[in-house]
C-alpha cells in the first residue's frame, strides 16, 4: 500500500506553551478513509494542519508525497492535500456561489477553461449548479457545507481531510455526509476524518486512530478499536452504541464477531435464538 | 400544574411568508423533563424562543395565538420580566459568556435585576456548589474548555432562579463524555424540582430521564408523548429524528421475537437481551 | 500581541493596588500625568519612572506588568533607533540628538507605563461601574467590558479564517501593494460576516440575562472609598509635593495656572 502522508517523530507546541503534539508516528495509506477520533483538546485538528503546511513540525517531520512540508509552501501542499473546515462561514467570501468555489482554482493559477470546467463539474455533482448565480450566504446551512466540500473538491487534491464535519448537524445531514464520503472514496481520494463523534465512525472507514492528549494510543479496523474499551476510556471516550450492547451482554458469538450495525447485532441474536429471518 | 403553556401558536419571522411555527399547542407541567427534537430547520430554536419571549419581543414578526409562562402572556412581558421564570441557555457557550470572570458572569444577571449584593453572593456560591464548579470560580471563560463553559453559563442562569430551564442543543459542540456529564447534571437539576425543556439531536443520553418527547417537523407538532413510546413506533425514523440504536435494534428484534419491552437505556437493552438470550437459565 | 492583551485580563490579586477604587487610580493618573507633558526635566522623569517602580514592586504584580511592557519596549526601541537617525542627521554619532531622542521615547515610555499600571491593577467591570456612578448610563460603560471580552475570540475567528483561506491557495506575502490589499477581503469579509451574526446571539444572550431591565444596577462588589484610597491619594500628593519642590524649586502646576 502506497503511503500518501507519513509523519515521524513529530512534537508540536503552541506559542504560549501547550503541548499539543508528541512523538506521532502515522502513516496514511493511499485510497483508505481514515478516522481520527479523539474527545476535544486531543490534538487532532492541530495533526491535520501540518498535513498542507498550516503548522511545521518544531521536531520530526512530515512528508506529504515525499515532500518534507517544511521545504514547501502551503499553497503547494494545499494542492495535494485540501482541508474542509468546521465553520463554512469561515470561508465564504464571495458574491456567487460560483466565485467561490473559483477562488481556489484562480489561486492555483489554473486557466480560464479549466476553472469553467472544474467548477461546472463539481457545482452539478454537488446539486448545486442551480445555485451558481447565488450568494453563498443565501444557502441553507446543508447546502453550505456541500459548497464547502464542493470548493475543496474543484481542485482535485488526492487526500480530502474533514475537520469536525458532524458538529450540529441532524440525522438526515449525517447520511448525506457519509455519501459524499462514499463520492470522494469513488473518485479515488484518500479521505482523513477528525471527530469525536464516536457514533458515526461506527460505518464507512478502513482505519480508525485514536488521540488523547498530544499523542496516539491506538489504532486499527474499527472493529478492532470500537469494542476496545480499555482504549476508548483512555482517551476519554464512550463505546458507541452499537459496540456497548454487546459488551454488556457479554455472549461470545456475538463479541467474536463484533457487529457494528443494527443489522448485523439482528443476525447474530436471531442466529442464536435460532430464528430465522 | 401547567408552567408553560403553548395555544395555537403560528410565527412568522419578519419579511417571511411561510410560517416557521404552525399551530404549535403544548402544555408543560412543572417537574416535567422535556425532549424537543426534530430535522433541522423544524423550527425548534423557533419554539424555545418563545418560551422567554425573545419571539416575539427581540425578533418582531407576525405572532398569532400565545404562550402563557405561569399564566402570564409572554407579549405582555418583557423577556427580562420573562428571565426571572424562564431561563435559556443556547448552543454556543462563547457568544454567551458575557464577562471576563466565572464569578462575575454568574453575578451578572443578578445584577441586571437589581438584586442585593449579598443575595448575589449567596446565589454565586449556590450555583457553584450545583453545578460543581466551585474550582473554577476565579477563572477566566474564555480559558475554559467548552464543556466547563456550557456549565459556567449554566449557573449564571441557574442563578437566576428561574422555574423552567430551556437548554437549545447544549452538548452540540462537546465530546461524548463531556455531553454525557452534561446530561446528567441535566438530570440532577430536574431531580431538584426543575422543569426541563431540552432541544436535542442526540436522543440516547436523554431518553432515559425524560418524560415526555415533542418532535417538530416543518414548524408543526408530528408526534408528542412518552419518549419510549414515541420512539418505538413504526416508521418514526423517517420524520429525519436520530432513534437512538438501541431502540431501533429491539424495534427489529421485536418483530421476530416476542420482546416484553422497549429497553430505557443501553443497560436496560443489554439487560433485556440477555434474558431473551439465556432465557431462563442463569445470567452471565 | 498577547502581553498587550494580558492588561486588561481579570486575574483574581489581592495586592493594594488592586484594592484602590479605579475612580481614585484614574484621578491620579490624571494627575501623574500631565506634568510628563509640562516639563522635559530628565530628573523629573528619573523621579516618576522610580515612584512607578516602587508601585510596580509594591503594590501590583510586577511580573504580570513587565509580561505586559515587553511588547511595548521592543517597540519603543525600534522607535527610538529611526527618531535618532532622524535627528542625527546627517551625522551618524551625534550625542545631542540621541539624547533628545532617548527623551522623547522615555516620555512615552512613561505614559504608556502608568496606562499599563493603571489596566492590570483595574478590573474592566469595576471601571464600567466607575463610570456608571459618574452617571454615564451602563449599556455604555458595559461597551468597554464587552470589547475586552471579545478581543479573544474575534483574534480566534481571523485565525481560523486565515487557515482556512491560505489552504485555499491564498498567499498573503505575495503580491504587490495593491493586490495585497484585494487579497485580505477573503478574511475581512468572513470576520465581519461572522462578528455581524455574533450581534445577534450576544444580544439575544444580554436579553436573557435581562440586560437593561432597569437603569437602577446593583453590583456584586460595590464601589466604595475606603482607607486605602485615602492613603494612595495622600500617597501621590507627597510625591508630586515632594519631587516637584526638590526638582522644579517650585510646584508646576501653580506657575501652569
Amino acid at each position: 500500500m502506497e503511503t500518501v502522508i507519513e509523519v515521524r517523530s513529530l512534537f508540536y507546541t503552541y506559542p504560549g506553551g501547550i503541548v499539543a503534539l508528541k512523538n506521532i508516528n502515522l502513516d496514511v495509506y493511499r485510497g483508505e478513509k481514515l478516522a481520527i477520533l479523539g474527545s476535544n483538546g486531543a490534538g487532532k485538528s492541530t495533526l491535520i494542519k501540518h498535513f498542507n503546511g498550516l503548522l511545521k513540525p518544531q521536531k520530526g517531520c512530515v512528508k506529504v508525497f515525499g515532500i518534507d512540508t517544511r521545504k514547501a509552501s502551503v499553497a503547494e501542499l494545499s494542492k495535494k492535500v485540501g482541508i474542509v473546515f468546521q465553520n463554512p462561514y469561515h470561508q465564504f467570501f464571495s458574491e456567487k456561489v460560483w466565485d467561490e468555489v473559483a477562488f481556489a482554482l484562480k489561486n492555483f493559477g489554473y486557466s480560464e477553461e479549466t476553472i469553467r470546467y472544474r467548477v461546472t463539474k463539481v457545482l452539478r455533482l454537488f446539486d448545486l449548479y442551480d445555485y451558481a448565480d447565488k450568494s453563498p450566504f443565501e444557502l441553507s446551512s446543508g447546502e453550505m457545507r456541500r459548497l464547502a466540500i464542493a470548493s475543496v473538491l474543484a481542485y482535485d487534491p488526492e487526500v480530502v481531510v474533514l475537520d469536525e464535519p458532524t458538529v450540529g448537524q441532524d440525522r438526515i445531514q449525517k447520511e448525506k455526509l457519509r455519501e459524499y464520503i462514499k463520492l470522494l472514496s469513488l473518485q479515488n481520494k484518500t479521505v482523513i476524518l477528525v471527530t469525536h463523534d464516536i457514533e458515526f465512525v461506527t460505518e464507512g472507514f478502513d482505519r480508525i486512530v485514536v488521540m488523547s492528549n498530544g499523542t496516539i494510543l491506538g489504532e486499527g479496523s474499527p472493529k478492532e478499536v470500537l469494542y476496545d474499551e480499555e482504549l476508548l476510556e483512555k482517551a476519554n471516550l464512550m463505546l458507541p452504541q452499537i459496540s456497548k450492547i454487546p459488551m454488556r451482554t457479554n455472549n461470545s458469538i456475538i463479541l467474536e464477531k463484533r457487529p457494528l450495525t443494527d443489522d448485523e447485532l439482528l443476525s447474530l441474536i436471531l442466529g442464536i435464538l435460532g430464528v430465522r429471518k | 400544574m401547567k408552567v408553560l403553556v403553548v395555544e395555537n401558536l403560528t410565527y412568522y419571522y419578519p419579511g417571511s411568508i411561510k410560517p416557521t411555527l404552525k399551530n404549535v399547542s403544548l402544555e408543560i407541567e412543572k417537574g416535567d423533563f422535556i425532549i424537543i427534537t426534530g430535522p433541522s430547520g423544524s423550527g425548534k430554536s423557533t419554539l424555545i424562543r418563545t418560551f422567554n419571549g425573545l419571539i416575539p419581543h427581540f425578533y418582531k414578526g407576525r405572532f398569532e395565538g400565545r404562550v402563557l409562562v405561569f399564566g402570564i402572556d409572554t407579549r405582555k412581558a418583557s423577556v427580562a420580566e420573562l428571565s426571572k421564570k424562564v431561563g435559556v441557555v443556547f448552543q454556543d457557550p462563547e457568544n454567551q459568556i458575557l464577562t471576563l470572570s466565572v464569578e462575575r458572569e454568574i453575578a451578572f444577571g443578578l445584577e441586571n435585576l437589581g438584586v442585593d449584593p449579598e443575595e448575589i453572593r449567596l446565589r454565586i456560591d449556590e450555583a457553584l456548589r450545583n453545578l460543581r464548579i466551585e474550582h473554577l470560580r476565579y477563572r477566566v471563560p474564555f480559558e475554559l474548555s467548552i464543556g466547563e463553559q456550557q456549565k459556567v453559563v449554566t449557573a449564571a442562569i441557574l442563578a437566576m432562579k428561574p422555574e423552567i430551564l430551556v437548554f437549545d442543543e447544549p452538548t452540540a459542540h462537546m465530546d461524548p463524555l463531556s455531553a454525557l456529564m452534561f446530561t446528567q447534571i441535566l438530570n440532577e437539576l430536574n431531580k431538584q424540582g426543575y422543569t426541563i425543556i431540552v432541544v436535542e439531536h442526540r436522543l440516547d443520553l436523554l431518553v432515559k430521564y425524560a418524560n415526555r418527547i415533542v418532535v417538530l417537523k416543518d414548524g408543526k407538532i408530528v408526534k408528542i408523548g412518552d419518549p419510549l413510546k414515541v420512539l418505538a413506533e413504526e416508521g418514526v425514523e423517517h420524520i429525519g429524528i436520530n432513534v437512538p440504536k438501541y431502540i431501533t435494534l429491539f424495534k427489529k428484534l421485536s418483530s421476530y421475537v416476542n420482546v416484553t419491552s422497549i429497553p430505557k437505556s443501553i443497560d436496560e437493552a443489554s439487560k433485556i437481551l440477555k434474558e431473551i438470550v439465556y432465557g431462563n437459565c442463569d445470567r452471565g | 500581541m498577547e502581553s498587550l492583551y494580558e492588561m486588561f485580563i481579570f486575574r483574581k490579586e489581592d495586592r493594594f493596588l488592586n484594592n484602590i477604587d479605579p475612580r481614585v487610580k484614574f484621578l491620579t493618573l490624571i494627575i501623574l500625568m500631565t506634568p510628563v507633558f509640562l516639563t522635559l526635566n530628565p530628573l523629573f522623569y528619573i523621579a516618576l519612572f522610580m515612584f512607578l517602580l516602587f508601585q510596580t514592586f509594591m503594590f501590583a504584580n510586577s511580573r504580570r506588568i513587565f509580561f505586559s511592557l515587553k511588547g511595548i519596549v521592543k517597540l519603543l526601541a525600534m522607535f527610538f533607533i529611526v527618531i535618532y537617525i532622524f535627528n542625527a542627521y546627517p551625522n551618524f554619532l551625534n550625542l545631542e540628538a540621541a539624547y533628545l531622542s532617548f527623551i522623547s521615547i522615555f516620555r512615552f515610555f512613561l505614559l504608556v507605563y502608568m496606562f499599563t499600571l493603571f489596566f492590570t491593577t483595574t478590573y474592566i467591570d469595576d471601571l464600567a461601574q466607575a463610570l456608571y456612578k459618574l452617571k454615564i448610563p451602563y449599556p455604555i460603560a458595559y461597551a468597554l467590558v464587552l470589547s475586552v471580552r471579545f478581543v479573544p475570540t474575534v483574534a480566534k475567528d481571523i485565525i481560523h479564517i486565515y487557515d482556512a483561506q491560505r489552504s485555499r491557495g491564498l498567499e498573503l506575502d505575495r503580491g504587490g501593494f495593491f493586490e495585497r490589499l484585494r487579497k485580505m477581503l477573503p478574511i475581512l469579509i468572513p470576520a465581519f460576516v461572522i462578528s455581524i451574526l455574533r450581534v445577534n446571539f450576544v444580544a439575544e444572550a444580554l436579553e436573557t440575562r435581562a440586560f437593561g431591565f432597569s437603569p437602577k444596577r446593583t453590583f456584586m462588589t460595590e464601589l466604595k472609598l475606603r482607607k486605602h484610597d485615602i492613603v494612595y491619594i495622600f500617597l501621590t500628593f507627597t510625591y508630586i509635593l515632594v519631587t516637584h519642590n526638590l526638582i522644579e524649586g517650585k510646584i508646576p502646576f501653580l506657575t501652569w495656572m
